[in-house]
């Protein structure tokens, strides 16, 4: 399979995929925004307090307000437990019927029938996080990086590969923002981490491929071979070199999804995409860029 | 190296690999005290509230004012608080603003670390009102708008450390200080008099104290603090000033933490199950090389858990743990890089020994200005960037450096000494082949 696949030869269809999907998703971005994690928008509160400290009980409280929301079909976000578990709260992106609270309340009163056990149930419109501030200073900083990492890639391997690395890594970020817009995947506060991650990892393995085309340029056996048959070589190299710590980090995503709670898989969906993007993007659009660039 | 002397350099890296990752992981009753228990230095890492039980408050304004009276921004708040926060040490609170309907005015909440001074911090970063200097009769001579800005300094003399707030001034507010100090020393019979400056945020009085002339420096004034936490904390109200409105601040509340139940114990599991799978498929791969990329993995993980404890000011939180994940994966690009050229050098006809010297020397470049471009990025980021942003940049950077320690040193070292042990197997030990 790799044999047959040129990724020169793919590069305009990786492009313009990469293009297509940066400009989906700035358009869901600029009309509908982020899907910003539960606690920084529109939700709805359920939270059960005991009169006292349960200890124990508070399972039961537990227990029972996730049978009577099972039975509704009603899913939450997040459960946190307030004051070591004398409040429980629950967090709903949709309403929850007063019915449901009524039936809560009454199966709770039946439970703790020598204890006051009160349910409580309010939508909240909240804010915070949405302005994503320090996205400005990342992208500063990301600025001042890709402004560096091109002098120094020009120095070290000419202006072809320079643009092409300037290129790569911004699509890289770029595409890991698009993404996660245009999947509606959560964002967390750990977003902007993951995203700058993404970008970084994106410069280490598009740095890695301009290293091996200059190295296969010096080889002997590759004198007179035209740049576009040099990246074509390298691919491989590149593509299996990448594979190992790729597919490390999938698993440590699959882990994440499986076994953690839900804050955990949001952040883990966000990793899955940002190692994704930082791996297609120097995989399929450093090496045919690196060629067009020289060619021209 | 010949047979002997490697067998002895394994067993000693072997015990201290071995020692090393007790103290890192495990936890135990200490032989011979009984009632104590060593927790190890995983136990150790200083977690933030989205892994680990925080504290929350709940800030509501405190006088009944109807909504159409204030004018309060929620993001702005929000904002304003995480980085008084952020001043304060906590780099990972999150503030989120909230009410239930239009009619009402935001009330926010808080979630972070637990910490011995958290009442004290959150009643610091919720204080409101106007900056106000004031001279010792409480006659107003300006407020912060003479004020360039404020920071706190610690000086370390003979293991002796004081601590100080650093107060500039702009040009017009210095002027006026010493007009006020000249003004202050004299009374009206000409007798020298002491002059006080006070300073208040809204009716809380920060600081109070006489003054002279010498006390200046340019336009600054330096303000000696009794230990660290009010240096920090005078500093940044000074700094920040104060909020429009006056928030109650709640009683504290435990909170489970913010990603979930148990959700510290179960990043590490995760974590665990994907360093096995990077070995498992190291192993597979590249045989022996393999499994000395693993080991120098490990090594990287036990050294990145030993500098979070040992860096000070530290608070690991998802971001810093994406942050360690990224420097891994790093660190197992850089070995995959090592062994991919490995394999080419033999291939190409060089012996076991000079295909290992090559690829390092090959790689050493490489990875060199892979990890300082890295390395920059994680400076940048971490000057220019706060809160969550803060805490990639940190365990990223430090991750860096020791990815590039451990693959371009320990590795060899270890590919170096498992060479002698083989012999004339060494590479089919490694997995080498020559072309066909």
């Amino acid at each position: 399979m790799m044999k047959k696949f040129d990724c020169v030869k793919s590069f305009t269809a990786a492009l313009v995929a990469a293009l297509v999907l940066i400009v989906a998703g700035a358009f869901v971005l600029g009309f509908v925004g982020f899907n910003k994690d539960v606690k920084y928008t529109d939700h709805y509160e359920v939270k059960i307090t005991a009169e006292e400290s349960f200890g124990d009980n508070n399972k039961t409280m537990k227990d029972t307000a996730e049978a009577v929301f099972k039975e509704d079909g009603l899913r939450y976000v997040y459960r946190e437990e307030i004051d070591s578990g004398r409040t429980v709260l629950y967090l709903f992106r949709n309403d929850v019927p007063e019915e449901s609270i009524a039936d809560l309340q009454g199966r709770l009163d039946t439970a703790f029938a020598n204890s006051t056990v009160d349910v409580t149930a309010e939508k909240y419109a909240a804010a915070g996080y949405g302005t994503l501030t320090e996205m400005w200073w990342a992208l500063l900083a990301a600025g001042i990086l890709l402004v560096a990492g091109f002098l120094y890639a020009a120095i070290r391997y000419k202006w072809a590969a320079a643009f092409a690395f300037l290129i790569t890594s911004a699509i890289g970020a770029a595409l890991t923002v698009a993404l996660t817009a245009l999947t509606r995947a959560v964002v967390t506060p750990a977003f902007l981490s993951v995203t700058a991650g993404a970008f970084v990892l994106t410069m280490a393995f598009a740095l890695y491929f301009a290293n091996v085309v200059a190295e296969d340029k010096k080889n002997v056996a590759s004198d007179g071979l035209p740049v576009k048959e040099l990246v074509s070589g390298a691919f491989r190299e590149v593509f299996f070199k990448t594979l190992v710590p790729v597919l490390g980090a999938l698993v440590l995503v699959a882990a994440m999804a499986a076994l953690a709670p839900v804050g955990i898989k949001f952040a883990a969906i966000q990793i899955l995409i940002g190692v994704v993007c930082a791996a297609c993007s120097a995989l399929f659009l450093f090496g045919g860029l690196r060629a067009l660039l020289a060619k021209k | 190296m010949n047979k002997k002397k490697s067998i002895a350099l394994l067993v000693v890296i072997s015990v201290v690999l071995v020692v090393l990752a007790v103290l890192t992981f495990a936890q135990f009753r200490l032989p011979w005290n009984d009632t104590r228990i060593y927790r190890s230095f995983l136990g150790a890492i200083e977690l933030d509230s989205d892994l680990e039980e925080g504290v929350a408050y709940e800030l509501t304004l405190k006088e009944d004012i109807s909504v159409e009276d204030t004018d309060i921004e929620p993001d702005e708040v929000v904002l304003t608080l995480e980085r008084r926060l952020e001043a304060l040490g906590y780099r990972g609170a999150q503030v989120t603003a909230y009410r239930a309907d239009e009619t009402e005015n935001w009330s926010f909440r808080v979630e972070m670390r637990s910490s011995n001074t958290a009442a004290n911090d959150i009643a610091v970063a919720a204080r409101y009102g106007e900056l106000e200097f004031t001279d010792g009769n409480g006659t107003y001579l300006f407020g912060s708008e003479m004020v360039a800005g404020a920071r706190y300094i610690s000086q370390t003399v003979q293991a002796t450390t004081s601590y100080y707030v650093e107060l500039r001034f702009t040009n017009e507010g210095i002027t006026a200080l010493r007009e006020a100090i000249a003004a202050g020393s004299t009374d009206s019979e000409g007798n020298a008099t002491d002059f006080t400056l006070t300073i208040t945020l809204g009716d809380t009085q920060l600081f109070s104290s006489t003054l002279t002339e010498d006390y200046l420096s340019g336009n600054s004034l330096l303000i000696t603090a009794s230990d660290e936490t009010t240096a920090q904390q005078l500093a940044l109200q000074i700094d920040s000033g104060g909020l429009a409105y006056e928030y109650e601040v709640s009683d504290p509340m435990t909170v489970s933490p913010a990603l979930g139940e148990n959700a510290a114990a179960l990043v590490f599991w995760a974590c665990l199950a994907a360093f096995i799978v990077i070995v498992i498929l190291a192993v597979s791969v590249y045989g022996g090389a393999g499994l000395i990329s693993s080991v120098s993995a490990f090594l990287f993980v036990m050294l990145e858990i030993v500098m979070l404890i040992v860096v000070p000011g530290i608070t690991l939180n998802m971001a810093g743990v994406a942050g360690i994940l990224a420097a891994l994966v790093l660190t197992a690009d850089s070995m995959a890089i090592i062994m991919h050229r490995m394999r080419e050098e033999f291939k190409n006809g060089k012996t076991v020994k000079a295909a290992v010297k090559a690829a390092y020397r090959r790689s050493m470049l490489t990875i060199t200005e892979i990890d300082a471009v890295l390395a920059v990025f994680s400076l940048v980021m971490f000057f220019l960037c706060g809160g969550y942003a803060n805490c990639f940049a940190i365990t990223f950077g430090i991750g860096v450096v020791i990815s590039a320690l451990v693959t371009m040193f320990f590795s060899q070292l270890l590919a170096y000494m498992a060479l002698p042990l083989f012999k004339d197997k060494s590479e089919k030990f490694l997995k080498l082949r020559r072309a066909e």
